[in-house]
């Protein structure tokens, strides 16, 4: 027989047990895509800054090398992986229908481009934060203020704030994903 | 194997009953290793084998084991018998608080 503060603290035990496990599901697999996506985009901009002339090519192939190392990654991933529901996907595809329009609409300007992207992503990630737990918050809210500061704010340091704000930032909050248990 | 107040002794015990509340949030169709469950526990490997064995004795959970590179991987995901016997016991330790 057991007390009935016995059974109580069990039930506490079982609710933490249970959140730590449904986050772990949640957000821990995906630490190592933002880790991936930090190292790469610090790099990128550490190079246009260090070598400046060739930010549009540098750049695009930052994207491209981090797209290519993702499949990678998850074939060598042991965690375990929770499929995406569809609908997330269907949300993702109208943000990027959208910014791709507005990054038409803002033209030429490359870094205003670049941060109009980083935020677009960066609010997908909060919006996926208000479904499955407040981390994608703090991640897309660190993203977004950070490139837009680093975009007003650091002009001819653009590059390098970019690789030590973004880059970190992303790569912190993959650590911290990562760890989400 | 409950006990009159609706309890699971395979269960009760307070490990066990994370490690089904672990498993327990688990999709159907998805396995978690034993490096994660350890941490997601905090429990050491002798602790949390032992555990194991006895859930699975219990037909609670099911476990498989491969070579993963040259690394063996034990994977774990609990049976429907034991999300049953997890719910079950759940219920009685809510009833016994009058929830």
């Amino acid at each position: 027989m057991i007390t009935k503060e016995q059974a109580q603290d069990m039930l506490a035990s079982v609710a933490w047990t249970e959140q730590r496990s449904t986050q772990y599901f949640n957000l821990a697999q995906y630490g190592r895509y933002g880790q991936l996506w930090g190292a790469i985009l610090a790099v990128g901009h550490a190079i246009c800054f260090f070598w400046p002339g060739n930010e549009p090519m540098v750049l695009v192939c930052s994207d491209i090398v981090a797209a290519l190392l993702m499949p990678f990654l998850r074939n060598n991933d042991t965690t375990p992986k929770r499929a995406t529901d569809r609908r997330i996907w269907a949300a993702a595809a109208i943000l990027v229908a959208f910014a791709a329009v507005a990054a038409y609409l803002v033209g030429p300007d490359l870094r205003g481009v670049e941060v109009l992207w980083t935020c677009m992503i960066m609010s997908g990630f909060m919006l996926r934060g208000l479904l499955t737990g407040n981390r994608w918050i703090a991640l897309g809210l660190v993203g977004a203020i950070a490139s837009v500061l680093a975009y007003i704010y650091l002009g001819s340091w653009y590059h390098i704030a970019m690789a030590t704000t973004l880059g970190g930032a992303l790569l912190l909050a993959g650590t911290w994903l990562r760890t989400a248990r | 194997m409950t006990t009159m107040n609706g309890l699971d002794e395979v269960i009760h015990q307070s490990t066990r009953l994370r490690i089904m509340a672990a498993l327990h949030v688990m999709k159907a169709d998805e396995w978690i290793e034993f490096m994660h469950l350890k941490a997601l526990l905090g429990a050491s490997d002798g602790n949390l084998g032992a555990h194991l064995e006895t859930l699975s004795k219990a037909g609670y959970i099911e476990s498989s084991k491969q070579i993963a590179g040259k690394k063996p991987l034990t994977r774990i995901r609990p049976t429907p018998a034991g999300r049953a016997a997890y719910h079950g016991h759940v219920a009685a330790l809510r009833a016994l608080l009058g929830m």
